[in-house]
């Protein structure tokens, strides 16, 4: 029977239209972190250029001919680079850990109490960020009053550590489960004490899922709006609240079209690792 | 003389509101290869876990080796555990995972390659040092376990049912091996399983559980041949148990017949179950047989013919070599040393002769009120429950006796008293002493007389 043209038609313009739908805006923001210019007419005539990408790595913006409306929002966005790597590495290594303990604790309780603890674990998971952040703000604010802490640094990592650590919960527990009941007690019958009983059988053998859980709490971090803005306070930046606020004042430099490039180069060139390494090994890193 | 290397002493166990442990009493020797046998449930996993310390008990006493080690964290008790399902360390290869122990030693490099290397070996699998646990078989993954735990040289070695995974051959196998290694090591095994072969096969010997209480401890010959209990009986192996009477010493009657048998000291006409093994029923000619029946089913079992005879509507299974038609009349013999008589639980049988006024006799001495109008003269079989046979003051008492032993069943004992040659057991939870006197009381109406039938024979 010969096919009729909708039944091969129809699927292969949806698929390429869904592609170009999701890819257009990576697409545009690559190719315009080459170019001068910021109008989307002008990209033809443009030249090409690699001083945006350098204008993250120098201070000296004459030499890229960069104009000073734009150079002093390029020192503020590397702050802003800056803090969110900093966040972010800092909030995914402490709630790896926490989260880790959390789920080797869960895991040891009866199974009513376990169920319990886990649909307490997954509430932050499914509850909307606006509502999270604007609790957590709530909580800053009264303990700004007892403590005089301001908001800053500092209450951005509680959020991001307060708000990865389910995720991390998550990517462990099913691995805690597929291992074998009477790991923790072969160590300590080995000789093992309690806590290197956990560090030398139990963590080796849920490798995965505590680098998969990093993973989870690393995006989540890196990328957070919505939780941040209402925690950060008025000084602090990281990049999506610093092109949000820029965004409203005043001009955005391309830098952050170079570092937007930089950072989805990284995400994209670690799936593809992992594609490769999964072949390998029987590890489930994302 | 051999050493005392574990002594449990009244264990108890709770979980909770349920009681898994009752009072449990156990001893075990140096280089005794011990099985705790019993239905999943029965508690003998928890004594184990118990033993290596990753439970404690909820009261009672644990020695090792002589010194009191309830407290003691596993890491620093000379025991090692090969858990059900093994337990070894993906991460690990092989080599890694023996050497486990001994790197937690601080043991030199050197020696603990060799002791690997010694372990392997032992355990047949030499030259798997590199390999990942992940491409090993059931089997394989089972002798490994076995290897990290004796290279740690363990004084006793815990089995959790470590045969459980495997297939029926290679089960058969390491059964064989298991009991080879432990007497070319010297060490203790307890080893805790459900399978009454692997139980039969190996152990020097068998503590049968159930319910948290110890049933019966033995060699296993003596728990095949001789089960105390119903539940021995059949949860080792299959059994035919049927009410009988023992006329007297050495003399059991059942299905209307009398058969010799070897067990004495039951007082006459008393009511006992008979056991007797599938094997040991041999079908003879209808006519010569003080047991007739017909066969009613059978079934091919490879060795043997399983053939389910009905006697007298109750169902005989009988294993033999030889292969019969369906629905022939046959007849059933059995040899006496193969017929197992046990003493009916919680229940007291006496024979006695009716005295005035529903008084019985049971011997010069001993005579009990009853309220019973037969007739002066009539003898009876008196039937007594244990729980109903009361100790006293001497005083108030209906008859004295001497305390000559007493078995703990949990929150009650069985109170053995002896007074002109009859026992009288008494389930009772007050506290008693051997060799004490008491005065035992026994109310009326709880006294059942039933009258002696004329044994023509």
């Amino acid at each position: 029977m010969k096919r009729s043209f909708s039944s091969w038609f129809l699927p292969i313009l949806s698929t390429i239209l869904s592609f170009f739908i999701i890819y257009i805006p990576v697409i545009l923001i690559f190719v315009m972190s080459f170019t001068y210019t910021n109008s989307l007419s002008e990209i033809g005539a443009d030249h090409l250029t690699l001083r945006w990408y350098a204008s993250l790595f120098t201070n000296d913006y004459n030499s890229l001919e960069i104009a000073s409306r734009y150079a002093s929002n390029i020192d503020t966005l590397k702050d802003a680079i800056l803090n969110t790597l900093l966040i972010t590495t800092l909030s995914t290594a402490i709630s790896t850990v926490f989260g880790t303990i959390f789920a080797i604790g869960i895991n040891s309780f009866s199974k009513k109490i376990r169920s319990f603890l886990m649909m307490m674990n997954n509430i932050p998971v499914i509850n909307p960020d606006i509502v999270t952040g604007f609790l957590l703000l709530l909580i800053f604010v009264l303990l700004e009053t007892f403590t005089g802490l301001e908001r800053g640094f500092i209450t951005v990592l509680i959020a991001h550590i307060f708000f990865s650590i389910p995720y991390v919960v998550l990517s462990v527990l099913p691995r805690l489960k597929q291992i074998d009941p009477n790991t923790y007690e072969a160590a300590r019958d080995l000789g093992c004490t309690r806590f290197s009983a956990v560090t030398k059988a139990i963590v080796p053998a849920i490798m995965t899922g505590i680098i998969t859980g990093a993973l989870f709490a690393f995006t989540m971090s890196i990328d957070d709006f919505v939780i941040t803005m209402f925690v950060s306070g008025r000084e602090f930046f990281n990049v999506s609240t610093w092109i949000d606020n820029s965004m409203r004042r005043s001009y955005i430099p391309k830098t952050v079209y170079a570092f937007n490039v930089i950072v989805f180069s990284i995400a994209f060139l670690a799936l593809i690792i992992s594609k490769f390494t999964k072949k390998q090994s029987k590890g489930e890193l994302v | 003389m051999q050493k005392v290397l574990v002594d449990l002493k009244n264990i108890c166990k709770s979980f909770g509101d349920t009681e898994v442990l009752h009072d449990f009493n156990l001893y075990i020797m140096e280089n005794e290869f011990v099985t705790l046998l019993g239905p999943s449930g029965c508690g003998k996993t928890t004594l184990l876990r118990m033993i290596g310390g990753f439970d404690s008990p909820t009261s009672g006493d644990i020695y090792f080796d002589g010194k009191l080690i309830n407290g003691v964290e596993p890491n620093k008790r000379e025991i090692n555990t090969v858990f059900q399902r093994y337990a070894l360390f993906p991460h690990l290869n092989v080599f890694d995972n023996v050497a486990f122990g001994l790197k937690l030693k601080k043991m030199e490099k050197s020696q603990i390659k060799e002791e690997v290397e010694a372990a392997l070996k032992l355990v047949k699998l030499e030259g798997f040092e590199d390999r990942k646990i992940d491409t090993l078989s059931g089997g394989q993954m089972q002798r490994i376990a076995m290897a990290r735990a004796i290279v740690c040289k363990p004084k006793l070695l815990l089995l959790d049912e470590p045969l459980a995974a495997l297939d029926l051959k290679l089960r058969q196998d390491m059964q064989y091996e298991l009991k080879e290694m432990q007497k070319k090591l010297g060490i203790t095994f307890i080893y805790v399983t459900h399978d009454q072969e692997e139980a039969l096969t190996m152990s020097d010997t068998i503590v049968v559980m159930n319910e948290g209480r110890i049933l019966q401890i033995g060699t296993p010959e003596m728990i095949y041949n001789e089960p105390k209990t119903r539940f021995v009986a059949n949860f080792i192996g299959e059994s035919n148990i049927v009410e009988g009477k023992m006329l007297k010493d050495y003399l059991v009657k059942f299905e209307g017949a009398s058969f010799e048998c070897v067990d004495n000291g039951f007082s006459k006409n008393e009511d006992v179950d008979v056991v007797i093994r599938p094997e040991d029923l041999e079908i003879i000619d209808a006519k010569d047989a003080k047991i007739k029946g017909v066969i009613d089913s059978k079934t091919f079992k490879g060795v043997h013919h399983e053939i389910n005879i009905i006697v007298n509507d109750k169902e005989y299974t009988v294993h033999t070599t030889k292969d019969y038609p369906l629905g022939i009349e046959v007849g059933l013999t059995v040899s006496p040393e193969n017929i197992q008589i046990m003493k009916k639980p919680g229940l007291n049988t006496f024979s006695g002769v009716m005295d005035y006024d529903g008084k019985v006799k049971i011997s010069d001495n001993i005579v009990l009120d009853s309220e019973s109008e037969l007739e002066e003269g009539t003898a009876v079989v008196v039937r007594i429950l244990t729980g109903d046979v009361l100790l006293d003051d001497i005083d108030e008492s209906d008859f004295k006796g001497t305390i000559k032993d007493i078995k703990k069943r949990g929150i009650y004992s069985d109170v053995y008293v002896e007074s002109e040659n009859i026992i009288f057991v008494s389930s009772t939870s007050k506290v008693h002493h051997v060799g004490d006197e008491v005065g035992v009381w026994i109310k009326p109406e709880k006294v059942k007389l039933e009258v002696e039938e004329d044994e023509g024979d």
